[in-house]
């Protein structure tokens, strides 16, 4: 008789196995007229949270049936992972923020619900907010607005015996005016400006004008150029039209020819507009709304005399629109309570904390006509008086439609155009070199791959 | 003499007792290695999103790597340029500092903590700080570099400085560990064989290649075959501080794995990736263990 030790490896790799195949889809809860709990996913920093955390109990007051659980995803960026993750898992949240570059690609593969209809009862919101998949659906709507606008340091206007930017559409400058202003205000080690003789471009102190590389300004002058990136009916691209290219080369030439911006990089003034301002490294920066609420508490904690002008242009007047959409996700258990809460939390009154701290925008027109409603959520200390023409007239007028709200192979071709358009940003190659050899070839074919 | 049904029954009940002891760890390898490792390649056949069902590819996410991938190919080259000088550069720094550490001198410990401190600052956050001293406008080091008549570099900003960039950066908080290894070694050297040499009128170098050198050959290994491999992990610094730029100039390979399947839900295509890695890595170790045998001396073996 053979003894044989009970194979034990074997068992462990048949229940390891087991354990391994994918499991039942787990049930989200009960629907019933019952209790009703709901998960919302958002992110942000404490000044956010402790807002999201505010809005949603006052929900949860006025809705005793209703459980909302706020998960707090961390940063945009860390929050594709943890959605995918639960997408893998079935446990997708009922409803919440959604990362932007995806938020199309997610919306076309059947993940959220339609919010067309909607969308069509209530106050208007602004279009350029509006993520709308290529069959003319919207699958989001931003929560809240930004813009960018031109921040200052009044001192170093005032010692350099400059007027300030101008805070009005009818006033703004030109580009080449811009550039004039900048160069007066950028001085090397000896105190030199850009157009002085014996000018050192590889010691400047203080720098006249930081416009970033991001994909938001460029867009955006491109536009004022009378180019841009896709066209509004998301058919053509413009990437390649003289006037985009034109736009490109002026912002490139910011900094390697006129000498007024700091070195590009991903990671230029790593500590943000706020303190390049304070301390007094870049007289104006090209930045968003969002900005004003550390800007503001620069002011009032630091003494940053700060002010607000509105973009130059470049041919006509243009700014941009973005803003973290809120979407509702099919796989919901409780679809309609869920949109309920989604008209409560984009209902600008139901956010004014995040509004009045200069954090938010809002995302519904009337905010911006009714003297009563732009009292509401600008008329405090942290707004400067400005802020009526340079933000609330300019975004209403002037805002345009960004192509992560309406192209679903944006986040694609971006890969490739963000880090060609970088050997532009150094001086390297020309803005015509990269876009027509390097960029258009790679990305006609996803963009028509759509 | 026990009978031998006695005798095979008692080893029988022997290897059970071993394997249950043994079983949580064979469990966890199996669980949370093998399985997700075959999972993986699986995957690496299929092209899924996640959202929607995987659809068979066979090879051909392997094959679009090689002919039309975008990234896969600058991204092996800058990967493996950041292996080779941050294996080399560590290296050479952690022996050096090693060697002087050995030395009988006041404050020895005290030293000896200053270097072995950066390995243990955490990386994301020492990576705000070193974006600063590499600011090409006001960061320190591009200021020392002017203070001493040279030109400003770009470190971070520039597509070809940025690896060395990070290669400096990465030696400053890795190296605390090797050099702590190589300590070890080093005074593990027998005190006789280098007297032998002073006796024979040899000076330090003569002393280092001689009898150092070859003595601590299988920790120099080591290190080697462990740099080599943490090198080729490197992603806090791509995610973090570039974003894999500039112009993809620090786009590290599992940077690239990570953005492919979290940031644009192509998993089929990051899997094939993460296995193209796996080859890589196990033929370079292949190679070095092959290597090796020609010049690392195991005290106490042949030859």
């Amino acid at each position: 008789m053979v003894q044989r030790p009970i194979p034990v490896l074997a068992c462990a790799l048949v229940v390891s196995l087991a354990a391994v195949l994918p499991v039942g889809a787990a049930g989200q809860g009960e629907s019933s007229g019952g209790p009703v709990s709901l998960q919302y996913a958002f992110w942000g920093d404490q000044n956010e949270i402790n807002a999201t955390n505010a809005y949603l109990n006052s929900y949860m007051a006025k809705n005793p049936n209703v459980k909302i659980e706020a998960l707090n995803f961390g940063s945009n960026t860390q929050f594709n992972t943890k959605v995918t993750t639960l997408a893998a898992s079935n446990s997708l949240p009922d409803l919440g923020y959604f990362y932007e570059p995806n938020v199309l690609t997610w919306g076309m593969n059947g993940q959220f619900v339609d919010l067309t209809d909607f969308y069509k009862n209530g106050p208007p919101k602004l279009d350029a907010l509006k993520f709308v998949t290529p069959d003319g659906k919207i699958v989001g709507v931003s929560v809240a607005n930004e813009i960018q606008v031109i921040w200052y340091n009044k001192k170093t206007f005032d010692q350099a015996g400059l007027p300030y930017p101008p805070a009005e559409a009818s006033k703004a400058w030109n580009w080449d005016q811009f550039v004039g202003v900048a160069k007066k205000l950028t001085r090397d080690a000896g105190g030199k400006g850009p157009d002085d003789a014996g000018f050192d471009p590889s010691n400047i102190r203080s720098f006249g004008a930081w416009v970033q590389n991001w994909w938001m300004p460029w867009i955006t002058l491109a536009i004022s150029n009378g180019g841009g990136f896709v066209s509004d009916d998301g058919k053509t691209l413009l990437l390649d039209r003289p006037e985009t290219i034109e736009a490109i080369q002026k912002i490139a030439d910011l900094v390697n020819v006129h000498h007024v911006g700091p070195a590009p990089g991903t990671q230029q003034m790593p500590t943000g507009a706020a303190t390049a301002l304070l301390s007094q490294q870049v007289a104006m920066a090209m930045d968003g709304t969002w900005d004003l609420l550390t800007i503001g508490l620069t002011k009032e904690q630091q003494g940053l005399d700060f002010g607000i002008g509105v973009l130059p242009y470049m041919k006509k007047l243009a700014d941009a629109s973005v803003g973290t959409p809120i979407v509702v996700y099919k796989s919901s258990k409780h679809v309609s309570e869920a949109l309920k809460l989604l008209q409560y939390v984009m209902s600008p009154e139901n956010s004014l904390p995040l509004l009045q701290s200069g954090l938010w925008l809002p995302n519904e027109k009337r905010w911006y006509t009714d003297s009563a409603l732009i009292q509401q959520w600008t008329g405090n200390p942290r707004h400067p008086p400005e802020y009526r023409t340079a933000v609330v007239d300019f975004a209403l007028n002037y805002s345009h439609r960004l192509p992560e709200y309406y192209v679903p192979t944006y986040s694609k071709m971006d890969d490739i155009v963000e880090p060609a358009l970088q050997q532009v940003w150094l001086g390297q190659k020309t803005a015509e070199d990269v876009i027509k050899n390097e960029i258009m070839p790679k990305i006609t074919p996803i963009f028509k791959g759509m | 003499m026990e009978s031998p049904v006695l005798h095979r029954r008692a080893h029988g009940r022997e290897a059970l007792i071993g394997y249950l002891f043994a079983s949580p760890v064979i469990l966890g390898l199996v669980i949370w290695v093998m399985a997700p490792m075959v999972g993986s390649l699986l995957i690496s056949f299929t092209d899924w999103n996640v959202l929607t069902a995987p659809r068979w590819l066979g090879l051909r996410n392997y094959v679009n790597l090689f002919t039309s991938d975008l990234f896969f190919g600058k991204s092996l080259l800058v990967t493996a340029y950041y292996v080779v000088l941050n294996t080399a550069a560590t290296f050479v720094y952690s022996l050096a500092v090693a060697l002087l550490l050995n030395q009988k001198v006041k404050g020895q410990g005290v030293f000896r903590s200053i270097f072995y401190l950066p390995a243990i600052v955490p990386i994301v956050a020492s990576s705000a700080l070193w974006l600063w001293l590499f600011n090409p406008d006001f960061g320190l080091y591009n200021q020392i570099l002017l203070g001493v008549g040279l030109k400003k570099s770009l470190w971070l900003a520039g597509p070809s400085t940025v690896v060395p960039s990070l290669v400096i950066m990465s030696v400053w908080g890795g190296a605390g560990n090797t050099i702590v290894i190589f300590l070890a070694a080093l005074q593990g050297v027998p005190r006789p064989l280098l007297e032998a040499v002073e006796i024979d009128g040899g000076n330090w170098w003569h002393k280092f290649w001689a009898v150092t050198w070859p003595m601590i050959s299988p920790v120099t290994f080591f290190n080697i075959v462990v740099g080599l491999i943490n090198s080729f992990q490197i992603f806090v610094q791509s995610y973090v501080m570039t974003s894999g730029g500039p112009n993809n100039g620090s786009l590290f390979y599992v940077y690239l794995m990570y953005r492919e399947g979290f940031e644009r839900n192509n998993m089929g295509h990051a899997a094939a990736l993460s296995w193209i890695l796996f080859l890589m890595v196990s033929a370079l170790g292949l190679i070095l263990f092959r290597w090796s045998r020609e010049w690392v001396h195991y005290e106490g073996a042949a030859g």
